[in-house]
């Protein structure tokens, strides 16, 4: 789905639920994106929906093949890290969540938390010089062994992630007469989503907009404006 | 015959129920480590049931391993010391350790060494020396060499109840396949308790369990 299309849906959602219903160029790239961060969110595990004693959202990243599918598009997979003698490797630029991490020969290399790092870094039955960890802080992540800690080096790991989702962006030009925005294909980023999540996204933008409808709805006004072509 | 690694994954899954992520607390090595406790518990089972079954007690030969090249070292005057790949099972006075022998630089082989037991060597040392026999007996991880021979120019060879190399993940582990679902039995049994144990869930300088 075009940006292009998820404005029209957002624009014919706003004419036909809301008086005087219509959203510019500005509110829509502004809100689009708030929305494609919130499902983006509900895809990688609200903590809003934890349970008490029960650190699991209803949707999570991983839970199942079919939220894994929805972020597909973002999954960065085996992009080595370059690790420095104190362990510290920043993070990707566009680093969202962690996916898994890999020793270069494929090992796992297990995630801890500070409070636990001083039980990790004393085991003797998984030594971290042959089983490595890593922490995540501020800026990037900190992997043990280094050469800083104990002369082990440990200098690259691969790391899948979820990455940022592209700024959604419907450009325009004026138009030389009306003054009025047209959609202008060369200024303007697509969704980087598929259909279905493109539709999810319109139904939270929507809200933000004062408008709840439902999925369903959204998606006849979609094919209304497929159809019509309006 | 399956390697250590591959029963250890076969309990991981059991444990997790499915192939473990990389979220998993438990470790192939934690497993290994879990293992070695089963494959004496296993020897000590089977001691038992051949009791009943036999009349007579002991650990079937399936549970034996021999191992070679061992350093033997000087103790004292007259006593050499073996360190064992690991303490010995305790299966009556030494059916830990069934055989010693001595190899030497020409890979002649000794006959076997005479054991004592714990009481046996303190009357030892109060009669007349057995001519052309050499006894040792066993003490924690070491074995205890009797002799006049210059036995630290020799390695020792031992078969003893053991599982095999266990720092050795790919080598094969040494243990019959009717007792092999009674170590998984207690490996799983074990790390299920580590599960199910209540966790400290926060990060509060509390003790929250």
């Amino acid at each position: 789905m075009s940006v292009d299309e998820m404005y029209k849906v957002v624009l014919e959602c706003l004419a036909k639920n809301k008086q005087q219903g219509y959203a510019s160029p500005d509110d829509f790239n502004t809100n689009i994106n708030i929305a494609q961060l919130g499902f983006l969110d509900y895809l990688l595990g609200e903590f809003q929906s934890y349970q008490g004693g029960r650190p699991v959202p209803k949707v999570q990243f991983g839970m199942n093949e079919s939220v894994r599918q929805r972020l597909i598009p973002f999954i960065q997979a085996s992009v080595p890290l370059t690790i420095d003698n104190t362990g510290f490797a920043p993070y990707p630029d566009d680093y969202q969540q962690m996916d898994a991490m890999y020793q270069p020969n494929m090992n796992r290399v297990r995630y801890t938390q500070q409070h636990k790092l001083y039980s990790y870094l004393n085991s003797q039955i998984d030594p971290i010089s042959t089983n490595p960890i890593y922490l995540i802080e501020d800026n990037g992540f900190r992997f043990y062994p280094n050469i800083t800690y104990n002369g082990v080096a440990f200098s690259s790991a691969k790391l899948s992630y979820v990455r940022t989702p592209a700024t959604i962006v419907w450009g325009f030009i004026p138009d030389p007469t009306t003054g009025l925005p047209v959609y202008d294909p060369g200024t303007s980023t697509d969704p980087e989503w598929f259909d279905v999540d493109a539709m999810d996204i319109i139904v939270r933008a929507l809200a933000i907009f004062g408008v709840n409808l439902q999925l369903g709805q959204v998606e006849q006004y979609a094919n209304l404006i497929k159809n019509t072509g309006q | 015959m399956a390697t250590r690694y591959a029963i250890c994954e076969r309990i991981l899954r059991a444990v997790y129920g499915e192939q473990p992520s990389d979220d998993s607390n438990a470790t192939i090595n934690l497993v290994n480590a879990w293992l070695n406790d089963a494959l004496a518990a296993a020897a000590k089972q089977n001691y038992k049931e051949n009791g009943i079954i036999d009349g007579v007690q002991y650990a079937s030969n399936s549970f034996y391993t021999t191992f070679r090249n061992i350093a033997i070292t000087i103790y004292e005057q007259f006593i050499f010391q073996i360190q064992l790949p690991q303490i010995p099972v305790a299966l009556g006075a030494n059916e830990g350790i069934a055989t010693l022998q001595f190899v030497d630089a020409n890979n002649n082989v000794s006959d076997p060494a005479i054991p004592l037991s714990e009481n046996q060597v303190g009357m030892y040392q109060n009669i007349r020396p057995v001519p052309n026999k050499t006894l040792y007996y066993p003490q924690g991880e070491f074995l205890y060499v009797i002799s006049d021979l210059a036995l630290d120019l020799n390695t020792a060879k031992i078969r003893m109840v053991s599982g095999g190399d266990s720092s050795n993940l790919n080598s094969t582990l040494i243990l019959p396949d009717d007792y092999l679902g009674f170590c998984v039995d207690y490996c799983i049994k074990m790390l299920r308790q580590e599960r199910l144990t209540p966790k400290d869930v926060t990060d509060d300088g509390q003790e929250n369990v």
